[in-house]
């Protein structure tokens, strides 16, 4: 493999993740009575202890670093980092409660707002989605692309459950050959990035952790990632909500969609 | 649901196609294996009466986690006799089970943790009555990722001359079933997990620990033959 650009980055950042995984594998197996309590939930505890574990790693090998984290409050001084590690340290919450496993674990760097490093971790299926700027995307230890279909009614699409059950893909699920429901928005992003699936939509605001590393997986397997109002994301604002629609996958199925999404 | 990552096409009354699917590091995943009994096989109309499940994991089967429960099929639910021998659960068995949503609940719990659940012809009656079931009480019709040994198997061995039935399964890799009672759901489950061990082995030792279902190349699968009326 040819040498990294940010190789000391990805190597903290798999490491990250692995050990992040192995908190909430251990947590999703907790006894079904610890899930009835409301508060310290297996949930709740997973969360907090995985983002701990990616903090301690992440700060150790970058004590300079500023993070941004769906579970660490948010502090202001971030918005002047250079660099800033973005983390959602279990995306896909209603999945991993009910006991279905799609959910991930999801670290992002982005240096002056770019996204450089992106890594997505399977727990249960301990696959790591990993890709850094100009490296390209790996499943493990195999690069990865996006897919080869070209034509919408061709594609297969990810989306989430609750956007599905909610009607919020109605208007669009006619253009596609069909529309799977899928825990987790970093997991999807990771698997249009292998090629697993083809594209990703979405109706419903998301938040620069749910999406940073997966956005940099989709660039370096030659897809993208966008907001249809405003094209690719710029990380590390002050507002962390990206707004819908938001498309994934190759360049060719997000134009196709933004022309078509532009006349319903 | 079936497996997220897996297609699967109808084809004909004897045949569906399945393609697109890879799971890697097969054998060292944890695997959910169940299996259901029910008041008949009409998947639209029948109760559960009884749900188990048992995890493999690093090649083990872990028999001491394992998960079994009677279901109440409700009331006014009749078993007919053929059942009734078939499986060994009687309504008076039953009387005092739980009904189906708590069974789930637990059965779920059980089973958490696992990177997929699989069983033995689920495509074609386990699922569909689980969809079921959970519409009858009004609950969301998320299934976990699931696998079809059917398939497994198919995708492993090649098409057989009939179908990778259970019995089949069994007499190919010679498992030994004495002391367990087909048509019990625990049994059942025990004793695919005993086929799945060494379909686990080719899998790591012929297929780089993965399966791999391409999604231009579909396999097909033989349907279960119809029941008689």
């Amino acid at each position: 493999m040819m040498k990294l650009e940010f190789e000391r980055e990805v190597a903290a950042a798999r490491k990250a993740a692995r050990a992040a995984g192995e908190i909430i594998a251990r947590h999703c197996q907790t006894d079904r009575e610890s899930w009835d309590k409301a508060e310290d939930s297996p949930v709740t505890r997973a969360d907090l202890e995985a983002n701990e574990a990616i903090c301690a790693v992440l700060h150790e090998s970058f004590p300079e670093d500023a993070i941004l984290s769906e579970e660490t409050r948010d502090a202001p001084g971030r918005l002047d980092a250079e660099r800033l590690w973005i983390i959602d340290p279990l995306d896909g919450t209603k999945e991993f409660i009910q006991g279905i496993p799609e959910f991930a674990v999801s670290i992002g760097l982005a240096l002056g707002g770019e996204p450089v490093l992106g890594v997505v971790y399977q727990p249960l299926t301990r696959e790591c989605y990993w890709g850094c700027r100009g490296a390209g995307t790996y499943l493990d230890d195999a690069p990865t692309q996006v897919s080869g279909v070209g034509r919408l009614d061709q594609a297969v699409v990810l989306s989430s459950r609750s956007e599905l059950s909610r009607g919020q893909m109605d208007p669009y699920k006619e253009l596609f050959k069909e529309v799977r429901p899928l825990g987790s928005v970093a997991l999807k992003l990771a698997l249009v990035a292998a090629g697993r699936a083809d594209f990703w939509i979405s109706a419903a605001p998301k938040s620069e952790w749910d999406v940073c590393g997966g956005d940099l997986l989709l660039r370096e397997a030659g897809g993208t990632f966008v907001t249809l109002a405003t094209g690719p994301r710029r990380y590390n604002q002050a507002d962390v909500l990206l707004q819908p629609l938001m498309a994934a996958g190759p360049q060719r199925l997000v134009d196709a969609f933004r022309e078509r999404s532009a006349s319903r | 649901m079936t497996h997220p990552m897996l297609r699967i096409q109808p084809v004909s009354d004897d045949l569906y196609e399945v393609s697109d699917l890879e799971i890697r590091a097969f054998s060292s995943l944890r695997i959910w294996v169940y299996d259901l009994e029910a008041t008949g096989l009409d998947t639209t109309r029948e109760r559960v009466t009884q749900i188990a499940g048992l995890p493999i994991e690093g090649g083990k089967i872990l028999e001491e986690e394992a998960f079994v429960q009677l279901v109440h099929p409700g009331e006014g639910v009749e078993i007919s006799k053929e059942v009734e021998e078939l499986t060994g659960i009687t309504l008076e068995k039953l009387k005092d089970a739980p009904p189906f949503p708590d069974a789930w609940r637990d059965c779920q719990a059980a089973a958490r943790g696992s990177a997929f659940w699989i069983g033995q012809s689920v495509f074609e009656f386990d699922i569909p009555l689980l969809e079921t079931e959970l519409a009858r009480h009004g609950l969301p019709t998320t299934l976990p990722a699931t696998l079809d040994s059917v398939v497994l198997a198919t995708a492993l061995l090649g098409e057989p001359e009939g179908r990778w039935s259970t019995s089949a399964l069994i007499q190919r890799f010679q498992v030994n079933i004495e002391g367990l009672r087909r048509h019990d759901a625990l049994d059942d489950v025990k004793i695919l997990a005993r086929i799945l061990l060494p379909m686990m082995q080719i899998i790591r030792e012929d297929h780089d620990d993965r399966v791999f279902l391409p999604p231009d190349r579909p396999l097909s699968i033989k349907r279960h033959p119809p029941v008689k009326a």
